[in-house]
């Protein structure tokens, strides 16, 4: 079973069965997940910051480190393998937090603002999240099965 | 004293003291009249400490368009300063363990984690202004040492392996204290004061997790710094431990260097590449 990772700033998409897409240490971070049971391809996206805005050069250097940018990419190179919209499984991981009593560090949470606001308004909808917390997690999808597991203080559970 | 901090702390005083010339680098990093000649005397003489220093200069991590060959080359092209950090942060590798039980982490784990906190430390003090921030990089770079010295402790102690630092308690420090009865900030700074770390150093090695507590006599600025850049850097995912993000954050440092959450976005969005290219070398190094 080959692994792909995806590392942070970053979107992974593939059409091997055999293939399990990973990402490691998502605190404030965020995972969209896709899978296509149809197709059988998936793809993840691991963010960082919520909104490209005043990071232009960068956002067109690399998009996938802003959810306003990735995101949208993300869905993009689904199509291009021939997903459609309506047959996507959306599965959502991260958005941690530490514990900040005046809200500074909630880079998390702008995170989760900005991709609720987008798949609402393009009418997506999530299957399953794991979001928030004092948490770091890892995520994995297996591409063949479209099975999603978060693992988080030594524990694996399905997503 | 619980035995278990007597036991560490035991270990501590046995651990050898810094080589020389690594003493010298730290002295010359807090002394503004340190020379070029002052690095290339310490650094030449050592030819394995040469070629770590170049390995890291020629990095990605530092972006110089052409391949440096010589200290003095580095010294004109990136000033005293910056050799030294490279310096210093090279000869710390030796001492990190291949595993860190207790914490969940490996080596290069560990050295992700300082290295994303010493970029992290280093760019907040440059966007707040933050006086006399020197020692901002390196500080950044050893404010876990203590994590050091617990996780070498554990190794050499039957049946580590029950020991995880992740129980439900309010924080990651009280875990550590609740298993150990100390923690890995009380450990560093003795850790540090046997090594002849610089002051502001051991000051920021104890005091990173709760900078309100360390009293008047403290170098404040960098010590909220280190504390802001160890958060953002867990934030991030930068070698999460087993405590994951339990940890605080302190209102009076937050208030004190008015921190927005947009200048957190800027700093992470600045340090990525940097931490990336840090970590690349350092990983490789420890394997």
């Amino acid at each position: 079973m080959s692994q792909i990772v995806v590392d942070i700033s970053d979107i992974k998409v593939s059409q091997d069965p055999d293939a399990v897409i990973v990402t490691y240490a998502l605190g404030s971070c965020i995972a969209v997940i896709l899978h296509d049971p149809i197709h059988r391809v998936g793809g993840m996206i691991h963010y960082m910051l919520p909104l490209s805005k005043g990071f232009e050069a960068k956002a067109i250097d690399r998009p996938a480190m802003f959810g306003d940018t990735g995101i949208p990419l993300l869905f993009e190179s689904m199509y291009k393998l021939g997903s459609k919209k309506p047959d996507l499984v959306v599965k959502v991981a991260g958005g941690g937090c530490i514990n900040d009593h005046e809200g500074i560090f909630n880079i998390g949470q702008r995170n989760y603002t900005v991709l609720r606001k987008l798949f609402w308004k393009n009418s997506v909808s999530i299957a399953a999240e794991d979001v928030g917390g004092a948490k770091s997690r890892t995520a994995k999808l297996y591409v063949g099965s479209g099975l999603v597991t978060i693992s988080s203080k030594g524990v694996e559970v399905e997503l | 004293m619980t035995s278990v901090e007597n036991a560490i702390l035991a270990r501590v005083r046995a651990m050898p003291a810094l080589p020389g010339p690594i003493t010298r680098l730290f002295v010359m990093l807090g002394d503004p009249n340190c020379s070029a000649i002052d690095v290339e005397d310490v650094i030449r003489p050592d030819a394995a400490m040469t070629t770590n220093v170049l390995r890291l200069i020629n990095s990605a991590a530092f972006g110089i368009p052409r391949t440096v060959t010589s200290v003095r080359q580095a010294v004109a092209l990136l000033g005293t300063k910056r050799v030294l950090e490279s310096a210093t942060s090279m000869s710390m590798l030796r001492f990190v363990p291949a595993k860190l039980p207790g914490y969940g982490i490996s080596a290069a784990q560990y050295w992700n984690h300082c290295a994303a906190t010493a970029v992290l430390t280093e760019l907040l003090v440059t966007e707040l202004n933050v006086p006399d921030h020197d020692l901002a990089f390196t500080a950044g770079l050893l404010h876990d040492v203590g994590k050091l010295a617990i996780a070498t402790y554990l190794l050499q102690t039957p049946a580590p392996s029950g020991i995880r630092f992740d129980k439900p308690v309010e924080t990651f420090l009280e875990a550590e204290e609740a298993m150990l009865g100390t923690c890995h900030t009380r450990i560093g700074a003795m850790l540090g004061i046997r090594w002849n770390l610089p002051e502001p150093l051991v000051w920021v090695i104890r005091w990173h997790h709760d900078p309100a507590s360390a009293g008047e006599a403290a170098p404040q600025a960098l010590l909220d710094a280190v504390h802001v850049g160890d958060n953002l850097a867990h934030m991030l995912g930068y070698g999460a431990d087993a405590g994951e993000l339990s940890r605080n954050s302190s209102r009076d440092t937050l208030s004190s260097l008015q921190i927005t959450t947009r200048i957190l976005e800027r700093v992470a969005y600045e340090a990525v590449p940097r931490i990336r290219a840090l970590c690349d070398v350092l990983s490789n190094k420890v394997g």
